[in-house]
């Protein structure tokens, strides 16, 4: 269990790390936590010509609260429903960027951030990996049975990324594309995570069944609703370890608008692809995906002051 | 206890942390990687099979041999010109050598051993080996294994009482299949070798965290077709676990030793957590069906059990005994007379198997007391209420297959369990939550905890014919140094290999008592060395044989010591030995006070015995040493197909509560309860770690660790992401009980206690969750949310 040999490049700027990755391009993996890259090299499974090592990066390892742009729960379009076109959030919602190198334990001890965010954290590894593994790592692994990118998903989050000439920012429905790919091209690096919290009015929770916790997944789901007047106005769900990468579910968060958890536990289940191995059949994690759906999104209404709807809709 | 009490009773039994933990807990341990006990060792990578079953059409090492660093490569073809066989307890259809020659038989088979100046070059040139495989359909399925005379190690019928009659004559039959899949121990540490061969002694030293030498010493030695003087073992002080899986290491001492006789240097390998999982051992798995004749008053009247073991690729010694381990304890806590055993063993496309904790005895409870609940279930009578009117009273009791129970007390163990578990709220619980629509069951094991093997069980695979040739074994017997030096310094040699089980405490203890001393004054090393240490072909840590004989051999040699040293100072004092009583380091002269007249210390006597041989009374050899081996009584070759299989049998009662989430299928443990009988407590705290040990690895099996393999045999779980063994955090809390009923055939009293949760954990909870679930037949293990969702949706 020896890596086979490889380029180790630790850039002291970010200059000279996204030259590095422009250079080296898809030859090149980024260390961060290295929680998953160094057992995979270590077992020769991945085998890159270079490592950029990104920890010596400074600014990368801060949290902030504040204004993170353009992310309104809502949008039927984007996945998520909403009732009659209704404006919720606005395209400014309070919320936190985390920097690239924030561990998830440190996240984890941070105070003020989003219920889903926070209850999702302690199942991303094991106490000792989440000292190292770090969150801007998990999103960009774009790991199928991932928690951290369903809640992205789910609270309709961004990432930052830049390039030796540009930086923009991709929101999460539009980061995953299949199993451990991401949108993002191979001269770019992920330098933050945006992050809207819950506010008045606003809910999220995240849940999840694991064989052993901080292990793989048996399946995940996020939801985040947007409650005015007792009733949900705008739902986002999202769901983990059932598909070839992590899913926004639009029919569960119509289903949960229009009639409760229990219709939107029918409707993921009616969705979802679901995944089989030999820990679960695909017809179990598909239940135990709605069962999940319907468990979260029961506790964000309650956090966002809803009436707990829990008997509106069809039983799975 | 009393204060009193417990110092009438001495050192022995009482909860004294381990003296090991001290270097353990400060990074001091000294593991087989640490070792470096030759300069200048080379490292070896080994290249194993990705295929479950294949030809090696073609197998090129030149590429390999040419690289960067590269001392050579030893490969398949090398190991058949160069070694024999592995011999094993009974003729296999397929030769077993440590590497594959022509064709491949379980993922991870070594096929060549790259050597090179350091394990990442060795690994890189390990890349460009190439092997040119021919895949064929790998054999998966146990049960139709035994059809195929390639796969069929054996096949044995056991007949005891009269079975048919039993049947003809029950109210009630009830039975099922009861498969128990391939797990493993885990340790931590994995398999390690460094392996020196001499050219001009003809010696191959072989420094390995193995857990013996026990047979397979001899077992490797032969298959290198060396003398075993010529084949000197040596274990480090320290391990990382075992949990029997480090008995396959022998398989490695030959293969690295056949690396180092070829290329000429020392070769050093550690293995990594892939190959472990893939290659190293695993249990043996069970498929069995058995059936229970029950008369309508809830009398066991009978058993039949058809049992197929997979042993995996190849006859790994000391299989095939698995099946056999329980021979003497097949009809379990119960007075059964009528019993029929078929007994077949069938090689498959999986990993090797033999020793992992419980070695057939989780196998064997679990049909055996599932048949026991599925028998309450279909009586209408309390499980525990059905285990009572059953189980044997008198004692000793000669079981039908041989076995002798020689004490115990198994209805006060039941009766402690039921009052522990409250049983009876239990019950009433069960009966609001089933009213409210909830899965909640309880579950109860009953068994019989075999320790000290008679080595000869294992010849029950020979038909009693044909064993009549062979020199007959029983062996169980070990051995001790204690030596005094001339300061007064106390120092024992054992060869019991211990893998953390705080051996060096306990025989600390022990030899404390004997001499009268404070235990932290007696060094103790347990690791063994089989040139240089007191061994048998019994000696090693397995089948739970240290408390009675690794005890019983230490015990023996200190006595030896002790009278030496009451006769110096009789003679000293002038008194007879028997006079002189050894305590707090002084030898006293009995019923008198604590006067220079009357008294002298260890330390001068040691120093006489050493110092001054003219001074010593006559007849008494100079010097303050003795050897003495012990083996327990009672133990003899087969006879008529009966054999008492182990030494001493404890008991164990356990009771579990649970309930699975309808929704999810998730399983909790409400309570568990585990109430034990092995006789006299050496030391309780360890005790208690064995018990709760042994409940993890059970609870493993049950719960969520199983070897999976895929439609072409590929292994599923080859990481630690995938092959779950639970964490410390996973565990429910278990509640235990100790009853000491002492052993007459032990020095001290004490029984083996390191198998028996083991043994009965996945029985309990499997028998909880088929009354959570109502069912009426087995459920196929490991009990994961998903299977019981499946049955709970079905």
């Amino acid at each position: 269990m020896k890596p086979a040999p490889f380029a180790y490049l630790r850039p002291e700027t970010e200059d000279e790390a996204l030259d590095l990755l422009r250079e080296h391009g898809d030859e090149a993996r980024i260390l961060a936590g290295g929680q998953s890259l160094v057992p995979l090299m270590s077992m020769r499974r991945v085998s890159p010509a270079a490592v950029v090592d990104i920890t010596r990066l400074p600014g990368l390892a801060e949290v902030r609260d504040g204004q993170v742009a353009g992310a309104e729960v809502g949008g039927a379009e984007a996945g998520g429903a909403e009732v009659g076109g209704a404006e919720v959030g606005g395209t400014e919602v309070a919320g936190t960027e985390v920097g690239a190198l924030v561990t998830q334990y440190g996240l984890e001890q941070r105070a003020g951030i989003d219920d889903a965010l926070r209850e999702c954290l302690p199942y991303t590894g094991h106490y000792a990996t989440r000292h190292r593994g770090t969150v801007g790592g998990s999103i960009a692994y774009g790991e199928p049975r991932g928690e951290l990118p369903v809640v992205l998903l789910a609270l309709a989050g961004r990432a930052r990324v830049r390039s030796r000439d540009a930086e923009r920012e991709i929101a999460a429905d539009e980061l995953y594309v299949g199993p451990y790919a991401t949108t993002l091209r191979a001269d770019e690096l992920l330098v933050s995570t945006r992050w809207p919290a819950a506010g008045l009015g606003r809910g999220s929770a995240f849940t999840e069944l694991a064989l052993r916790q901080g292990d793989f997944t048996l399946a995940c789901a996020a939801c985040a609703v947007t409650v005015r007047d007792g009733a949900i106005v705008a739902a986002r769900v999202a769901v983990g370890a059932v598909a070839d990468r992590p899913l926004l579910v639009g029919p569960a968060a119509e289903a949960l608008v229009a009639d409760g958890p229990r219709a939107a536990a029918a409707a993921t289940r009616a969705t979802i692809p679901g995944y089989g191995d030999h820990h679960a059949s695909a017809r179990y994690r598909r239940h135990l995906a709605g069962e999940l759906v319907a468990d979260a999104a029961a506790r964000a209404i309650a956090r966002a002051g809803g009436a707990p709807m829990t008997e509106g809709g069809a039983d799975g | 206890m009393t204060d009193q009490a417990v110092a009438t009773r001495g050192w022995i039994g009482r909860a004294l942390p381990r003296f090991e933990d001290e270097a353990l807990l400060r990074g001091r341990g000294r593991f087989i990687d640490d070792l470096e006990p030759v300069p200048g060792a080379h490292h070896a990578a080994i290249v194993r099979s990705p295929h479950a079953h294949a030809r090696i059409r073609h197998l090129d090492v030149s590429a390999a041999e040419a690289a960067d660093g590269v001392t050579g490569v030893l490969t398949g073809a090398d190991v058949q010109a160069m070694s024999r066989p592995f011999a094993a307890a009974a003729p296999s259809p397929v030769p077993y050598y440590a590497a594959a020659v022509d064709t491949v038989r379980h993922v991870g088979e070594p096929v060549a051993v790259v050597v090179a100046r350091d394990r990442y070059l060795a690994e890189d040139a390990a890349a460009r080996v190439r092997v040119d495989y021919d895949p064929l359909a790998p054999v998966l399925d146990a049960r139709a294994a035994v059809h195929d005379s390639d796969a069929l190690v054996s096949e044995r019928s056991f007949h005891y009482g009269d079975p048919e009659a039993a049947f003809a004559h029950a109210d009630v039959i009830v039975g099922g299949r009861f498969d128990f899949p391939a797990w493993t121990g885990l340790p931590l540490e994995g398999y390690g070798v460094v392996a020196d061969w001499d050219p001009g002694a003809g010696t191959l030293t072989a420094w390995c965290n193995f857990q013996g030498p026990f047979t397979l010493h001899g077992v490797a030695a032969a298959a290198l077709g060396l003398p075993g003087t010529r084949l000197r073992v040596i274990t480090p002080e320290h391990s990382g676990g075992s949990f029997g899986i480090k008995s396959g290491v022998f398989v490695y001492v030959a293969l690295i030793g056949l690396a180092s006789r070829k290329l000429g240097v020392p070769v050093r390998w550690t293995e990594d957590r892939l190959e472990h999982l893939a290659a190293s051992q695993t249990s043996t798995g069970r498929c069995a069906e058995i059936e229970g004749a029950f008369a309508a008053d809830g009398e066991l009247l009978g058993v039949r059990i058809d049992a197929i073991d997979d042993v995996g690729a190849y006859l790994r010694a000391p299989e095939p005994a698995s099946m056999y381990r329980m021979h003497g304890a097949l009809t379990g806590a119960y007075r059964v007379r009528n019993l029929a055993l078929r007994a077949r063993v069938v090689l498959t496309n999986r990993c090797p198997s033999a020793l992992n904790r419980g070695f057939g005895g989780p196998q064997h409870y679990l049909p055996l007391e599932g048949m026991m609940a599925l028998g309450a279930r279909r009586l209408r009578i309390d499980p525990l209420r059905l285990a009572e009117l059953n189980l044997v009273r008198r004692f000793p009791y000669e079981t039908p297959s041989g076995g002798l129970y020689a004490s115990g007390d198994f209805a006060g163990c039941l009766r402690e369990a039921r009052e522990l578990s409250g049983y009876e709220a239990r019950r009433e619980e069960r009966r609001r939550a089933r009213r409210a629509g909830r899965l909640y069951g309880i579950g109860v094991a009953c068994v019989v905890e075999p320790s000290i093997s008679n080595m000869g069980y294992v010849t029950l695979v020979e038909e009693e014919a044909s064993r009549g040739n062979a020199l007959p074994k029983s062996g169980n017997a070990e051995g001790a140094t204690v030596t005094i030096n001339p300061a007064g310094g106390i120092g024992v040699r054992v060869s019991t290999t211990p893998q953390g089980q705080g051996h060096g405490t306990v025989v600390a203890q022990v030899v404390a008592d004997a001499l009268g001393v404070d235990p932290s004054q007696v060094a103790v090393r347990a690791d063994a060395d089989t040139s240089f240490s007191p061994w048998t072909v019994a000696s090693g840590n397995y089948s739970s044989r240290f408390s009675g004989v690794g005890v019983g051999a230490a015990l023996r040699a200190t006595e030896q010591v002790a009278g030496k040293l009451r006769a110096i100072a009789g003679h000293v004092l002038g008194a007879d030995a028997d006079e002189i009583e050894l305590r707090d380091g002084v030898a006293h002269l009995r019923g008198s006070g604590d006067g220079a007249e009357t008294t002298v210390s260890l330390r001068r006597l040691a120093g006489m015995a050493h110092w001054n041989p003219e001074g010593l009374p006559e007849g008494l050899e100079p010097g303050l040493a003795a050897t003495a081996y012990y083996a327990a009584p009672e133990l003899a070759p087969p006879v008529d197909d009966r054999i008492s299989a182990s030494t001493e049998n404890g008991f164990v009662v356990d009771i579990a509560v649970v309930e699975v989430d309808r929704a999810t299928g998730r399983l909790a443990v409400i309570d568990y309860v585990s109430v034990h009988d092995a006789g006299r407590l050496l030391n309780p705290l360890l005790a208690e770690g064995q018990v709760i040990g042994g409940f993890a690895h059970g609870f493993g099996a049950v719960t969520r660790e199983a070897h999976a393999h895929g439609a072409d045999g590929e292994l599923l779980t080859d990481t630690l992401k995938d092959y779950l063994c639970p964490t410390p955090a996973d565990l429910p809390a278990v509640r235990t009980a100790h009853r000491e009923t002492p052993s007459p055939l032990t020095p001290l009293g004490a029984k083996g206690l390191g198998e028996g949760t083991t043994m009965s954990v996945p029985a309990a909870i499997h028998n909880a969750v088929m009354d959570a679930l109502h069912r009426d037949a087995p459920i196929a293990l490991p009990l994961t949310p998903a299977r019981l969702w499946e049955l709970i949706d079905a």
